[in-house]
């Protein structure tokens, strides 16, 4: 009867699966351990550069640029960027004159900043992706998450030794006290919902707020520094049981693109 | 030897599943890879490997933040998969393949859907649910994998043959 169990097609294939059972536990432990995490995550980059650029391919194949849809969508792109860009220069243009006005020279604030590379991805809503650098990095749980010319892509939700998970903007449950572009009041708190657009809350009713208005994080609750850029109000509503108007604020990227990703050490 | 391969397999589809996938636009950053390949291990390899892959696709690698609900809906797909794989599934055809991930998928997302409910009832908002859109292409995407899983399955078994039979009949 041993000798059956032993050398039975059943014992054989649980013998199998225990082998393949133990394999798979030990890479997620030698996954653990700092340099071979490294090696890994520079790989899960790679992989994940090489998907993004096929779903680049895949999102231009199938969206044909010659329709009128599309083209209006790169012309209102194209119009949000360069009114952001347009306000981020008054600010700077506006900060430059106080300076010389007051001290006589200019003294740009800037802060340290720490490059990671994006190693995984959530499905779209959960709006979540791993980064390959950790609290040994120096990141720090809530720093502000940036890409391109200071856009806010999100916030370090939680740090480990060697990795650590950002929450995207769009993520549900991300909060982020905001203002206007240039404002140091904080006017209200832009939370992620379903789909890419932002939703802005709690705007005193007595705001001045304006489809084109660029949102740019407030700084006051002392995580975020100010004047990130959020995105761009596309749409104003007044509520009608509450003393607060609503905006919707449009980011200026799109998360699936972006594969790098600075951190800022506030 | 199997059980090394499988494990091999298992590591790199995870690192797809958790990079490029979720790199492509939608629908297709839907597509259930750590699902279809555990059903299609479940049918063609092994029960016992079926149900190690479709556990440790729950415990160990997606969705750190969302782990109980997904956990919880790739243990029951484990457990159901191996019931009908064992009894009602156990021929190896493309009908049968596509009859245990069509009771898979709908036991995935309706586990899901259960936790969904759940954590609603409780409150909770700091979990990402199973929307409505993401379970239909979920489930379709389930099924055109399970289909050219089975295509390639299928050649790469007569490719292997065909390499073996030329090997054996050399020597």
């Amino acid at each position: 009867m041993k000798r059956f169990f032993r050398t039975s097609r059943i014992d054989k294939r649980l013998r199998s699966a225990a082998i393949f059972f133990g394999v798979v536990v030990l890479y997620a432990l030698l996954r653990a351990v700092p340099p071979v995490s490294r090696v890994f995550a520079y790989g899960e980059h790679i992989v994940l550069v090489a998907g993004t650029a096929v779903g680049s391919v895949i999102a231009r194949a199938t969206t044909s640029e010659d329709s009128l849809t599309a083209q209006l969508d790169i012309c209102t792109n194209e119009v949000r960027m360069v009114t952001a860009q347009d306000a981020l220069l008054r600010q700077e243009l506006r900060n430059v004159d106080e300076l010389e006005a007051l001290l006589g020279y200019t003294r740009i604030a800037a802060h340290p900043m720490i490059a990671a590379r994006i190693i995984e991805r959530s499905l779209p809503e959960a709006g979540l992706v791993v980064i390959d650098k950790g609290t040994s990095d120096g990141i720090v749980v809530g720093s502000a998450v940036v890409v391109g010319d200071g856009q806010l892509f999100g916030v370090v939700a939680t740090a480990n030794t060697i990795t650590s998970t950002i929450r995207i903007t769009h993520n549900a449950q991300s909060k982020i006290p905001a203002t206007i572009l240039g404002r140091t009041r904080t006017i209200g708190l832009v939370e992620g919902q379903e789909g890419s657009v932002l939703h802005m809350a709690y705007i005193p009713e007595d705001t001045t707020i304006d489809v084109g208005s660029v949102v740019a994080t407030s700084g006051l609750d002392g995580a975020l520094p100010p004047n990130i850029v959020v995105g761009i109000v596309t749409s104003v509503s007044r509520q009608d049981t509450a003393p607060f108007l609503d905006a919707l604020v449009e980011p200026l990227f799109d998360a699936r693109e972006w594969t790098n990703v600075l951190v800022v050490r506030n | 030897m199997e059980g090394i391969w499988l494990a091999l397999g298992f590591v790199c589809s995870s690192i797809l599943a958790v990079t490029l996938i979720p790199s492509l636009p939608a629908p297709f950053a839907y597509t259930p890879l750590m699902l279809i390949l555990g059903v299609i291990v479940l049918h063609r390899v092994s029960i016992a490997h079926g149900v190690v892959w479709l556990l440790l696709s729950g415990v160990l690698f997606l969705h750190g933040d969302n782990m109980p609900l997904h956990t919880m809906s790739y243990i029951a797909a484990a457990i159901v998969g191996a019931f009908f794989a064992a009894r009602t599934f156990a021929k190896r055809s493309v009908y049968a393949l596509l009859g245990l991930g069509t009771i898979v998928g709908g036991v995935f997302i309706a586990t899901s859907w259960l936790g969904n409910a759940v954590t609603l009832f409780f409150g909770r908002d700091d979990v990402v649910r199973l929307s409505a859109h993401e379970a239909q292409s979920t489930f379709i995407l389930l099924l055109v994998g399970l289909y050219a899983g089975f295509i390639l399955s299928v050649a790469l078994r007569r490719w292997f043959e065909r390499i073996f039979y030329v090997a054996a009949g050399a020597r």
